[in-house]
């Protein structure tokens, strides 16, 4: 009887080990590579899910700096190429795609990650694998870490900072605003900048009447309106991404609940959002990281671009698909300036000097946070997202108060 | 206070009785054929995707879909049970057991395939009456609410209707209390059965149309949704339609009044705990009776 | 004629065993050690899990939970003490896992069938919900382990060797319960537990033991790939559908024997990571789901092992037969 075991036991041993083997045998060899092969540059976003709206605007700047580059000579002479794969929100595939671009696609440069919690996740392998990670940032909490490689543009806790700048310093507004209703996602972008409306809404002496969380996705918004509802609060804050952002805008009008201020965090900026909600989504106030009507070098560019290939009607490209130009962009100045591909003189050149971008002048620190602090809150005005009370920022315009009515 | 409390309690009513039109074939499957069925759930996710692309493409109303939804799940049910339910309950020590664990299999391929067509953006049915209300005192009754209650009063009530007053409903209960009587009386179990299952997954679907109307879904959502159904069958009562309704009515008020008062996360941990306690003490159920566990 | 066989096999084996610990010295690529780590990392919760799964026939869904606890716990340690305590953290988290496990399995464990699987699936669930809302070790947003300061091959190469060790010290504990006479009694609680009963045996003490030694190996492995990973949050600790592939693999291999779940954890890693990032996701998870019913419908009760062994046995006796005919 033993010995039976013993062979059945040998045959397992051998198949686990026939198996590695075999995978090690299908490994791709080490070649030499001609001055003209591409450089490949890896990402994966959430192209199909809950952030699906925001991270397929990312992917098309993506796409038109990749096309740009590589007319424009390529980077240090190479031709560009983008893998990109879908991890639709799932931290499993966030990390387990990453780790598949570095070790079998065997990328030269990866772009950070979407949303905050996709950065969250994909920070630590990039910082093992020692590759430059470029990204929106979103929450400092990785940050705190020391990851020497990860560069951050932005933190959810900036998010409404500029609208509320505007109600405080506008008299006749600030007066008038009582109370404020807060939902938001149970997630760091949502909690982070529910941290800055609690502060805030304390400054001005505001109450905070309505403070609820959910998980995403949300199924329905019903329950927590009727909170929102009775409390007739005068701001409501809306911490959340596009489904749930429209669920409860839907769930607001059906129970006629009329705020005078309506924040919408992430989505609201997206053509999709007007599209969908039509006149409904008039006033709405919404989050950026980049200002449309600035004049920075090369942005004249891409909102021509948007124009001509997405939407000839649209003003101004939406604000995520500058942001999608943006990140690939800083890797390039980081390798034109080290001069270089490697990921160590990439990132000690971009914590070195201050660089040019499409959203203005950077200089990163050594934690890979930017000194300076870009956010905007701009506002739906007749269909489109634009730029309002931030005279310092391209054209100053009044925004729309109080919200119009549904 | 009195508005919160009422608006949650009438949305609490509302989402119980879409989930207990679900509850009500499962629990029905659950006591006339020992199954579990843990895809249930999974299958009402489906009806829902059917209703959305119905209204996508052939601008179908959610309720006219309900032509496609209903035979085609009935027809869905009937494969199940030949194909899955039968050669398990001929092979399986313990069908209930087994059960469980071949329909999660189920239920996860279910939700990949959909997952794979559909994506994971989660949906929403926009018709023209979504956004319709009525003002009764100073509550909002939305459209849809009234539509989900219709459409529960007609299914649970046309279920039960046919399970004390036709010949086959009859039957499926004459099998489940006594299987060698009913074989006597001549009713044929296997012809039972498979309409039994159909209508048990045809009913699935009445829910996902139901669920559809008042939320977002999702393809990862069958779990959630299944959970849910699995409490409120539980609670009810094993077998009985009533009980799952009133459960569902029941758990769904708990759910929504609870998170005014403290967060949603936590009355769903409490509701689990009473879950348990009542496995441990009732098992059973409210409306169940202890003979129709073994 | 037995006695060289005997201990051919056993060379070969010995030889076998060899080979996998020194793959990473032969300096294969990294995806190779990543997924040796996953396949050794499974093997030991599948083995553990067997413990209460197989050997006495509770099916459980609540390995989630007790990873989760693992790997929170363990975590709690080494960022307020550093990697200078990671093994008294590793082990706090087995302390605090099997001490959850007699908590909470004492009213539980009372359920029987069908029900346990479920009520089993609502504690992980009931965890993730407690910790997303929560607070504590950050919430929803979690927390690192802090970065050990090595390349990424040695780091690989380390948790490779590491997994591969708790598979065996598992295996063993789960060999060694097995032989005793709590695995005899958590045999006859599978076979029929109110027979048990009234041959006097103490049921519900040998299911709590049973669980709670369970729940410490689970969370042990839990505490390593929290090391490994060192980004933990309340969705990835406390994950229903890492229960659910613990149980299927543990339902491949079901039955007496510790080894049984190896298999099963082998032919569904592999599965799962080959698909998974060769094709896609959910082609491996509808394959998975299939399999999961495929094994409810055709896997014989005794286990893949016997099952295995049974057909080796066939096999020679049909050879056998063919010689004879041909010689006579």
């Amino acid at each position: 009887m033993k010995k039976k075991r013993q062979i059945a036991l040998a045959v397992l041993s051998a198949t686990v080990l026939v198996t590695m083997l075999i995978s090690a045998g299908c490994a791709p060899k080490e070649e030499i590579v001609p001055a003209e092969e591409p450089l490949l540059v890896g990402r994966t976003l959430p192209l199909t899910g809950p952030y699906g709206e925001t991270a397929d605007l990312l992917n098309k700047g993506a796409k038109y700096w990749v096309e740009r580059v590589n007319r424009e000579g390529g980077l240090l002479g190479r031709p560009v190429k983008m893998i990109l794969y879908d991890d639709a929100g799932s931290p499993d595939k966030q990390v387990s795609l990453l780790e598949k671009l570095i070790t079998i696609d065997k990328v030269d440069f990866i772009l950070g990650g979407y949303p905050t919690m996709g950065i969250q996740n994909q920070s630590p392998l990039a910082e093992k694998y020692g590759m430059v990670n470029i990204s929106l940032g979103g929450s400092p909490t990785s940050f705190k870490e020391g990851f020497k490689y990860c560069f951050g543009l932005y933190q959810n806790a900036w998010g409404p900072v500029p609208m509320f700048d505007w109600i405080e310093s506008t008299p006749e507004v600030r007066k008038d605003l009582k109370t404020m209703a807060i939902l938001t996602m149970n997630n760091s972008i949502g909690l982070e900048a529910r941290e800055t409306c609690r502060e805030w809404a304390e400054k001005m002496g505001i109450q905070v009447v309505v403070d609820d969380r959910y998980d995403l996705p949300l199924e329905s918004a019903d329950a927590m309106m009727a909170k929102v509802k009775a409390s007739e609060a005068d701001i409501f804050m809306s911490l959340s991404f596009f489904d749930d952002g429209v669920l409860q805008i839907r769930a607001a009008q059906l129970f006629d609940y009329q705020p005078k201020i309506f924040f919408q965090f992430i989505g609201a900026s997206t053509p999709a959002f007007v599209e969908e909600l039509g006149l409904v989504a008039e006033g709405t106030f919404s989050h950026a990281m980049a200002c449309s009507d600035c004049s920075f070098p090369r942005l004249g560019e891409i909102h021509a671009y948007w124009k001509e290939h997405y939407d000839a009607d649209a003003e101004y490209a939406p604000v995520y698909f500058m942001l999608g130009y943006l990140y690939p962009q800083i890797l390039q100045i980081g390798i034109e300036g080290a001069g270089s591909y490697d990921q160590d003189a990439i990132r000690d050149y971009l914590k070195s000097h201050t660089i040019t971008t499409v959203i203005g002048d950077i200089t990163f620190r050594t934690d890979g946070w930017p000194n300076e602090v870009i956010a905007f809150n701009p506002q739906i005005i007749n269909g489109n997202c634009v730029n309002v009370a931030q005279p310092e920022y391209g054209t100053p315009r009044e925004p729309l108060y109080p919200h119009p009515e549904w | 206070m009195g508005y919160i409390l009422t608006q949650s309690a009438i949305g609490g009513v509302v989402m119980g009785v879409a989930y207990g039109i679900m509850a009500g074939g499962y629990t029905m499957v659950w006591g006339a054929m020992r199954v579990i069925n843990f895809a249930h759930a999974a299958f009402g996710v489906l009806a829902a995707y059917a209703v959305f692309y119905l209204l996508k493409v052939c601008g179908l109303d959610p309720l006219l879909s309900l032509v496609v939804v209903i035979p085609g799940l009935f027809a869905l049910g009937v494969i199940m049970q030949e194909l899955l339910i039968r050669p398990l309950a001929n092979r399986a020590r313990d069908i209930t057991s087994a059960s469980v664990v071949a329909t999660l299999g189920v239920s996860i391929l279910i939700e990949n395939a959909m997952l794979y067509s559909f994506s994971p953006t989660p949906r929403f049915i926009a018709t023209s009456y979504s956004l319709k209300s009525f003002s009764v005192l100073s509550l909002t009754i939305p459209a849809t609410y009234l539509i989900v209650l219709g459409l529960g009063i007609i299914s649970m009530g046309g279920l039960s209707f046919f399970l004390s007053r036709t010949r086959i409903g009859r039957g499926i209960r004459a099998v489940w209390q006594d299987e060698d009587g009913a074989l006597l009386s001549g009713i044929n179990p296997s012809l039972v059965n498979r309409i039994g299952y159909g209508i048990a997954l045809a009913t699935a679907g009445i829910g996902g149309v139901a669920m559809c109307l008042i939320q977002s879904f999702v393809a990862s959502a069958q779990l959630s949704w299944m959970l849910l159904v699995w409490v409120i069958a539980t609670f009810g009562g094993i077998g009985s339609v009533k009980g799952a309704v009133l459960g569902g009515i029941a758990i769904g008020v708990i759910l929504n009044v609870g998170s005014v008062f403290i967060p949603r996360a936590y009355v769903t941990v409490i509701v689990y705990a009473i879950i348990i306690a009542l496995l441990l003490i009732r098992p059973q159920g409210l409306f169940g009776n202890k003979a129709s566990l073994r | 004629m037995s006695n060289i066989k005997s201990r051919l096999s056993k060379g070969a084996l010995g030889v076998a065993v060899a080979l996998i610990v020194c793959v990473p010295f032969f300096h294969p690529p990294i995806y190779v050690l990543t997924l040796g780590i996953a396949a050794f990392m499974y093997i030991g919760l599948a083995i553990s899990w067997n413990i209460i799964g197989g050997y006495a026939g509770y099916i459980s869904l609540a390995t989630g939970a007790f990873f989760g606890i693992g790997a929170y716990s363990t975590g709690y340690i080494v960022t307020h003490y550093g990697y200078a305590m990671v093994f008294p953290g590793i082990i706090l988290g087995g302390v605090i896992a099997g001490f959850i496990a007699v908590l909470i399995g004492y009213p539980v464990l009372k359920i029987k069938g069908p029900y346990f699987i479920l009520a089993s699936g609502l504690i992980v669930m009931g965890f993730r919900l407690i910790f997303m809302n929560t607070g504590f070790m950050g919430g929803p947003m979690g927390f690192f382990y802090p970065m050990i300061p090595v390349d990424i091959f040695t780091n690989r190469f380390i948790f490779y060797e590491v997994m591969l060790m708790l598979a065996a010290v598992i295996g063993f504990i789960a060999y060694r319960v097995q032989n005793s006479k709590m695995g005899i009694g958590l045999f006859c609680i599978r076979e029929d537990e109110d027979v048990a009963e009234t041959i006097r045996i103490n049921t519900t003490r040998l299911k709590i033991e049973g669980f709670a030694i369970s729940a410490c190996l689970i969370a042990v492995v839990g505490g390593a790939w929290g090391c490994y990973h060192t980004h933990v949050t309340p969705m990835e600790g406390f994950d229903l559908w890492l229960s659910i592939m613990v149980l299927a693999m543990g339902l491949l291999g079901l039955g007496r024997d510790w080894r049984g779940p190896i298999i099963g954890a082998i032919v569904i890693v592999m599965l799962d990571q080959i698909l998974s990032l060769f094709l896609f996701a959910e082609l491996a998870r509808m394959i998975f789901g299939l399999l999961m019913v495929l094994i409810i419908l055709f896997l014989p009760q005794e286990g893949i092992i016997v099952y295995l062994i049974k057909a080796w046995e066939r096999l020679k006796l049909l050879f056998l037969e063919k010689k004879k005919l041909e010689h006579s």
